[in-house]
Order: C-alpha cells, then structure tokens, then sequence
C-alpha cells in the first residue's frame, strides 16, 4: 500500500483534471453550437436584407472598381463572406468572392466546398420576383470565432486548475499533518515507556477507533512486559537463595581441616548444584511454554500413551517410597496437543503426587470421558493441599506452609497450569469424599478431542 | 557464643551452621517461624541469624516481637530480595545489620563479630585484660605477647568470662554458651576445661564462686 497522501492527491487531481477537460469539451461543443445558430441566422438576415435592396428601383449592382475598393477598405471578414442573386438561370449580382456558379442547389442552409474553401450557404426564393438569393460564409471564420470564444471561456479555467491542485495538495498535506503528529507520538513509545501518550480529544475522529485499538495493545503490552519484568526478578530472587548456600559450603569446605566436615560439604554442594540446575530447567520449560507460541503445533495424541510413558519414567523415584502407582482407562482418549507439552504437563502433576504422597502410599492416573470432555485425574492418599491454598498453588515459586522438608522449585503447577492454558484445558484440586483422596485433574474441552475406542 | 540460625533451606541453612561452628560458635539452627518463636522463648542467645522469608512465620514479624518484648539480643537478617525497601523494612523492624544472599562466608562471620562487639560494649576487636589478649578473629590468645595454645572449648569458655568480666557465669550459662542444644555432655566438662585454662593462663584469673559459677574480675 502506497501513502494515503499520495493516493489522494493522484486520485482528486485525476479527476478534477478529468473534469476540467470535460467540462472544456461540453463548453466547446455548446460554444459552437451557439455560434453557429447565430451565424446562420446571420445568413438569414443577410439574404433577407439582399432581397429587399433588390427590389428597390434605384438600385445598382456595384462596378467591379467599387468592389476593389470595398476589397481594400473592407473589414477581414469581408472576403470570407459571400452572395449571389440568381434570376432563373442568370446570375445578376454577386459578391467578388462569390462564384460565378451557383454555391448550391439546395434550399436553406447547407455545406458546401467551393474557391478552395468549405462554406455555409443559405439559399432564399424571392417571392415576388422569384429570383434566388445565395448567402454564404467560410466556416474558418466561424470556427476562429468559436476558438476565440472558447478560449475566453477556457482561459480562466486554465488558470484554476493548478490553482486547484496546488489547494488539493495544501488541503491534504495540512489534514494529514495531524496523522504525522500521531505517527511521531507513536514513535516515542518503547518498552519502557508503554503509556497512552495519545489524548483522544486532540486525534481526528476517523484515526479515533485506530488510536483506541493502539491505546489498548499498549495496554496489554505494558501488563505483559510488567508480568516479564516481575518473573524476571522473581526468578533472579529464586536463584539466589541456591547460590547462597553453594557458595556458603564451598567456604566451609575451603575453611575446615576436617575431611568428614569436608565431605559432607562437598555432597551438599553437589545437592545444591542439582536443585539449582532443576530450577532453571523449571524456568526454561515456563519460558518455552509461552501461551500461543505452541498452538500450531498440535497433533492427535494419546493421553494413555503420554501418561504411561511419564508413569514408567517416574517409576524409580516412586517405588524408593514403596508407592503403588497406576493408570487407569478404558480404551485410549485422543487429544489434540503439544506432545513434549502434554508429557511434562502429566509429569508435574504425578511427580508432585509422589512428592507429597507418604511411603506406601498410593497414587492413580485416571483417564476418563466426563460430559463428553476428556479428564485426566491424579489422585493420591497424600495430605492434599488445603482449600484456601488452592488457588495460591499456581502461582510462580509459591510452596506451601508444610513443604520445606520436600524438595522442589515452586514451579511446577505454574507450567503445569501454563500447558494446560495452551490446550484450552482447565486444572482443578478436589477430593474424592469415597476414597478419601486428594486429587488434581485437567479438563480437555469436548471441541478440541476426539475419542476412539 | 551461642547463636541461633533460623534458615529454612536446608542446604544453605547446613552451610552456615557448620561455617560458624567451624569458627567456634554455638548454634542452634531452626527452620521456620513457628520453631525459631519458641527456641526465642526458651533459651538466651547472644545472636540471632534471621532469614527474612520464612515459612509458618515470616522473618519481619519474629523480629518486631523480639524487640517488642524489649531483647536487645543482635539480630542479623539474610533476605534475597536486594531491594532498599525490603532492607529498610528489615532494619525498621529492628534488624542490627543485614546481609544480601548469596553472601560471603567470610563477611557473615565478620559482621557477626562485630555485632557481638559492640552488643558487649566494647569498641576493640580484641579483648585485653592485662597482659591477656583474646583476638576473637583471628581465634588466638597471647599471654604477656606469648600465643597460648587452647582448645576451642577453653578458647569459648575464657571469651565469655572475659566479655561479662564482673559477672558471675553460672555453669549452665557456660554450658548453653558451648553446647547449645545439640549434645549430651558431661557433667563434669566445664570443670574439665577451667582445670586447663587455669593451667594455661594463670590460677588467678578466673574464680570460683562455690555453687554460683565462675567469674574473672574487672580490671
């Protein structure tokens, strides 16, 4: 798309152009019309006036010296002007550029070409002598009588349309100096500085509902980079609780001279390490699972084949506690998914079941269709998670009051929770009044699976 | 010196126990609001090393009872959050000095020092009392300008009669100061360790005050 700038100005000057030629073409063509009505009526006169003088008895036919003379003295249209007065065969009077022969054969008015020259003849029967007076005109003369006139009329016209342009020009230049102005006020936004600059009142009301959408991206930019902003500097804050205590044993084991106190620091060190390298894979995975980056790439997944896979990963960690863990479905449920998204969704929710669930405890991974969506539910015999607490679960590094004991980043319901978002689907924590349970599950919605049994 | 350590990472939480102890501190290490609340209430400290955000109890509302209930105890916080308002809040609550993790091993023990300095009144970092020099530091004792080799235990024992010099210390005082809640010890060990440093640094010194303590007089 070119500027609206330029499409205006060639457009409106198009036109007008257009116009203006349009308008000298209808002049011309009226112009002439106009001329020649009045030229023939001229005609008309004249061979009124012609009959009448021949009639008078004192009348003479000019000598051909007379005619020179009035050929000298005579007025430049004069030699463009013709007459003949015909009495039956006989021409008895004429005019010096008239020819000998008839102009026409026609009555009335007619065209005709004769001395070299296109002509307009009217022929006019005397009643009462029955002789046939010819006038006759060169239509040169009328045409550089209506080129003049033309021209006269056109003239002004010429002059106005630059004039015209120019304002066009002008016009536009000075409505779309307002856009510039907001174009450059747009120009000092920057993340940093993300404020709706733009007061509504000063903007032209057509760039308004522009200027309104703009304001409320602002908006929604500033709150995601705000959001940035904080996880940035929650995470930083994460992190330095970890390097504190790797730096803190890395100088005891520096300072002691007792290898059993060294040792001890050394595997602690290690402990840190591990813990630290988890929480920034934790952060990486939130990082990477931005909602909306991911949407494109689902496929048909098998929630029982993800699930089973996650199972047989995290079986080791369970059975160090002597947990019974099992998946249950009828049949297999297919989701349309992000499959590395799903897998660590799955795996957060039955790693924390194994992380809070007592030794000889028992965990279930449920698959089931429920109002026609697809849940997945983990449940275990743990202590669950209070139900003021709930909803705080969520939130990025937020642990409960009872978990220090438990090792973990804080993040993996915040990235469970993310994935879920991506899929539309929804976590939710309940407890299962039969069993006694505790369990949490995600609710894919009915329009994005299909099932097959 | 005893001193309670309330930190509830567990790895970071080790790590300081075991860098104060090295250095011959006493310390009893907590790990969340709710502990470090009674183990305040029911055992004096000379220090307390305070994590800001804690479990149970929130770091803030631990000092502002401590100081409500008018202890003067030096109180040390560690926060991650290296921001003016959350130190300001931590040192207007009543926080002597704080620290910004991850911190230096070395500069938590100073700024514990010092604290513990000027909590006692003195100005010097090290403690004279006549020809005796006790460097808490450097964790050496010289006699007339001669080092005196001394266990940590006699090291510990001579440093808390030479702070409250004019005082009478009970030997449960000195048992706490040494031992903390930790161990099981014997009866008779703050004897054991008097009989040594007596041997060491002079019988005068240090007094016994038959069925209160021990004491070593103001010079």
């Amino acid at each position: 798309m070119g500027s609206i700038r330029n499409t205006l100005i060639l457009w409106l000057s198009l036109f007008f152009s257009l116009i203006w030629v349009g308008f000298t073409a209808l002049s011309y063509w009226t112009a002439q019309r106009e001329v020649a009505d009045l030229f023939d009526a001229q005609l008309g006169q004249a061979a009124a006036v012609l009959s009448q003088i021949q009639n008078l008895n004192s009348y003479r036919p000019p000598s051909d010296e007379q005619i020179l003379k009035s050929k000298i003295f005579g007025r430049q249209y004069e030699k463009k002007i013709a007459f003949q007065i015909w009495d039956g065969n006989k021409l008895i009077l004429r005019s010096f550029t008239a020819p000998i022969e008839r102009m026409s054969s026609l009555p009335g008015y007619s065209d005709q070409n004769f001395s070299g020259y296109h002509w307009r003849v009217f022929s006019l029967t005397d009643e009462s002598t029955g002789r046939l007076i010819y006038t006759a005109e060169r239509y040169d003369v009328r045409n550089e009588l209506i080129e003049d006139a033309i021209f006269d009329s056109v003239t002004p016209l010429s002059f106005a349309l630059p004039v015209t342009l120019l304002m066009i020009w002008l016009t536009i230049g000075r409505g779309l100096a307002r856009v510039n102005r907001i174009a450059r006020e747009v120009a000092t936004l920057s993340p940093q500085n993300l404020d709706p600059v733009i007061t509504t009142h000063t903007v032209p009301r057509e760039i308004n509902p522009l200027i309104t959408a703009l304001n409320s991206l602002f908006a929604k930019l500033k709150t995601a980079f705000d959001r940035e902003r904080r996880f940035t500097s929650d995470a930083a804050h994460e992190l330095q609780t970890p390097l504190a205590s790797i730096k803190t044993q890395a100088q005891v084991a520096l300072r002691t001279e007792d290898p059993q106190v060294r040792t001890h620091a050394l595997l602690k060190i290690e402990e840190g390490v591990n813990r630290t390298s988890h929480l920034v894979q934790q952060l990486l995975t939130l990082a990477r699972y931005d909602p909306g980056i991911l949407a494109r790439d689902h496929q048909l997944l098998s929630l029982e084949k993800i699930s089973a896979e996650v199972i047989a990963d995290l079986f080791p960690s369970a059975h160090l506690k002597q947990i019974n863990i099992s998946l249950i479905s009828q049949g297999e449920h297919l989701i349309r998914g992000h499959n590395a998204g799903l897998s660590i969704l799955i795996r957060n929710l039955v790693d924390n079941a194994i992380r809070y669930t007592p030794l000889h405890g028992n965990i279930t991974v449920t698959i089931q269709v429920e109002q026609a969506n697809v849940v997945l539910h983990v449940c275990d015999n743990g202590p669950g998670i209070a139900p003021e607490e709930r909803e705080q679960v969520f939130e990025r590094f937020y642990r409960g009051d009872n978990t220090q004991h438990i090792t973990g980043s804080g993040l993996g319901l915040s990235i469970a929770q993310r994935i879920a978002l991506i899929h539309q689907a929804r976590i939710y924590f309940h407890d299962n009044p039969d069993s006694g349970e505790f369990c949490v599950s995600v609710d894919f919605p009915v329009n994005e699976n299909s099932r097959q049994d | 010196m005893r001193i309670l350590l309330v930190e509830d990472d567990p790895i970071l939480g080790d790590g300081i126990a075991a860098g104060l102890r090295h250095d011959g501190y006493t310390v009893d290490w907590v790990t969340d609001g709710v502990q470090a609340t009674t183990a305040l209430k029911t055992a004096l400290f000379d220090l307390l090393v305070l994590d800001l955000n804690l479990p149970g109890r929130p770091g803030i509302e631990i000092l502002r009872e401590l100081r409500g209930n008018d202890n003067k105890m030096p109180v040390l916080i560690l926060t991650a959050k290296d921001t003016v308002d959350d130190r300001v809040r931590g040192l207007d609550s009543g926080a002597d000095d704080y620290l910004v993790k991850p911190f230096d091993l070395d500069e938590l023990l100073a700024r514990i020092r010092a604290l513990l300095r000027r909590s006692l009144g003195r100005s010097q970092p090290t403690i004279t009392h006549g020809s005796l020099v006790l460097d808490p530091a450097a964790h050496c004792v010289t006699l007339e300008g001669k080092l005196i080799e001394l266990s940590p235990g006699e090291f510990q024992i001579l440093q808390m009669l030479l702070e409250s010099s004019g005082r009478v210390l009970s030997r449960q005082h000195l048992e706490d100061g040494l031992y903390g809640w930790t161990k099981d010890i014997d009866s008779n060990t703050i004897e054991v360790h008097i009989h040594h440093l007596r041997r060491k640094v002079g019988n005068a010194l240090i007094r016994n005050i038959r069925g209160v303590g021990y004491i070593i007089d103001k010079l």
